[in-house]
């Protein structure tokens, strides 16, 4: 079996190279490789080449981009695929920006890499009112949540959103993580949050807080 | 103590202009929307109203006393003259919520900006003309408008305009064309009222596209609006842009603009020895964890560690912050950057 076809199709991903993505993606079905493995070993991993490149500062954000539109039109070929949560069995993050904020790049970034890493997101989008933050909390017991924004004036929202997910009364520690442009590790440490610079930091950040609390 | 001025704004950037002797370093924080809350208004309002903005601008420098009154349509202004529709919260800066065209067939129906038939952007330059007939005597009053390569991603959508730069790049390339003549018109009328014109492009950023992205679709139309602006005006336009600036800088100053203002997260040493002597360089006290959270201490001593690193720039140096400040910036520490320049600026 060819299995360096996951790696040509990794290289596809980086590469911005959708059609050849979804090619590649018909070809790994077609000869017996399972859609986890094709998401881990081919789409997952030429994000990760990505952003790789990314903070080697060979990448910028159009190239992100693209590779993103990659992974997608490989990932619509694999849905009909897809036995039910197959690799989305992780843990759940609610994600979002901040009320007073329509930016979401940044947050669509954080949102794509943290799904590839096999996390189970939960999206409420842009400008999104602190009690909507709470009810996803209430109802999808996650215990994670990611604030985005790009504005500084928008920023105060944040602390308005954590004290709100606070006095809520939840069996286990709510971890809140932010990002976006004006925020700093600094004001996360205020706020107390934590904090990631950019989509790939996100990922490397869940993984060591889920490390760390040991789930 | 702090030593009193014994120039007016206005004399010292005369002076600073002509590489005369000045008092002290000059300090002009990016205060945007910032003076609504010297009179107490909300965002929308003001940018509603020819009164509120004269009256905000007009407090805004009395109680200050920065060396530059700046006021126009920014980044959002030309895209919602273009055609993009904007929302504006009741008390927060515009945002573009729908792009003016959503493919490039589009494109062909879109023409240049024409401010006097365009109700608000005629109403930046009224505006301006009120308020230098009451402080104008004192402080420089000037214009400033967002770059052709942030305008673009604002008429286009920012995912599709970024991703564009690989996809369509000719198309690119022709809404370029559009929003330079755009602020070429804009930069003209503001002239022929006696206002010369900065330019702020923070999508052109190495933060979001790379050094040969910035020379092939962003410094060509700067170039151009420069070169006009010294046949037209005898005078080249100031450019600030956000974020990682490192990888451009020699490109930035290659566009002829006269100053280069640049984000706290810029070294002001580096950028100095780098272009210093083909610019007058502005910067960069951070605008959020300084001048927003931190204390007038704090902002002095930040502001005094700007003018260590760059006053003795040889293009020259102007005191700023690193970005627009936030609304809700503490007037004591706008206060506290002005007192910086007042103590550690003196010109020995």
């Amino acid at each position: 079996m060819d299995r360096n076809i996951l790696g040509r199709l990794a290289a596809a991903v980086r590469d911005m190279d959708s059609e050849a993505v979804v090619a590649l993606v018909d070809d790994a079905l077609e000869i017996g490789i399972t859609p986890a493995e094709i998401i881990h070993d081919g789409l997952a991993r030429g994000m990760e080449e990505a952003g790789v490149l990314f903070e080697k500062k060979e990448y910028f954000i159009p190239e992100i981009l693209l590779c993103a539109d990659a992974m997608q039109a490989g990932l619509a070929v694999l849905t009909p695929h897809l036995v039910h949560d197959e690799g989305k069995e992780g843990t759940t993050i609610v994600i979002g920006v901040v009320e007073g904020d329509i930016h979401d790049i940044g947050k669509n970034l954080v949102k794509m890499m943290l799904e590839v890493a096999g996390y189970q997101v939960i999206d409420l989008g842009r400008d999104v009112p602190a009690p909507a933050f709470v009810e996803a909390v209430r109802e999808t017991q996650a215990r994670y949540v990611c604030l985005s924004t790009l504005m500084s004036t928008t920023m105060q929202q944040m602390e308005n959103v954590i004290e709100q997910l606070l006095a809520e009364k939840l069996p286990y520690q709510l971890k809140i993580m932010v990002g976006g442009g004006p925020v700093s590790q600094a004001y996360a440490d205020r706020i107390g949050a934590s904090y990631a610079e950019n989509a790939i930091g996100a990922v490397k950040l869940i993984r060591y807080l889920q490390k760390e609390s040991g789930n | 103590m702090i030593p009193p001025d014994e120039m007016t704004p206005r004399e010292r950037m005369d002076a600073f202009k002509k590489g005369l002797p000045i008092d002290r370093i000059p300090c002009a924080p990016m205060v945007g929307e910032h003076v609504t809350r010297i009179i107490g208004v909300p965002v929308s309002a003001y940018l509603h109203s020819v009164d509120l903005m004269v009256e905000a601008q007009v407090q805004a420098f009395r109680y200050y006393g920065y060396d530059g009154v700046g006021l126009g349509p920014g980044h959002h202004g030309l895209a919602e003259a273009l055609g993009a529709r904007l929302h504006y919260p009741d008390d927060d800066r515009p945002q573009v919520i729908v792009p003016a065209i959503s493919d490039y067939s589009q494109l062909d129906d879109l023409q240049p900006v024409e401010v006097d038939r365009n109700e608000r952007l005629s109403r930046y330059l009224q505006a301006l003309e009120r308020i230098r007939d009451r402080i104008g005597d004192q402080v420089k009053v000037s214009t400033g408008v967002g770059g052709p390569f942030t305008a673009a991603a604002f008429v286009r959508g920012t995912d599709d305009f970024l991703k564009d730069l690989r996809r369509n790049p000719e198309k690119v390339h022709d809404l370029m064309r559009l929003t330079t003549a755009s602020i070429l018109n804009y930069m003209d009328a503001a002239y022929n009222k006696g206002f010369s014109c900065s330019l702020g492009d923070p999508m052109a950023s190495s933060t979001v596209i790379s050094p040969s992205h910035f020379r092939q679709f962003v410094k060509p139309y700067l170039m151009q609006i420069v070169t006009w602006s010294v046949q037209k005006t005898g005078s080249a336009p100031s450019l600030h842009i956000c974020g990682d600036t490192v990888p451009i800088w020699a490109d930035m100053a290659e566009t002829g603009v006269s100053s280069i203002s640049v984000d706290n997260q810029v070294d002001l040493e580096s950028i100095k020895n780098a272009i210093g002597d083909q610019v007058v360089l502005k910067g960069n006290v951070d605008p959020v964890a300084v001048m927003l959270h931190g204390t007038p201490d704090e902002v002095r001593r930040a502001g005094r560690n700007c003018i260590k690193q760059a006053g003795d720039s040889p293009g020259g140096f102007v005191l700023s912050s690193g970005c627009t400040l936030a609304l809700n910036t503490p007037r004591g520490n706008v206060q506290a950057l002005m007192d910086a320049a007042r103590m550690y600026g003196r010109k020995m």
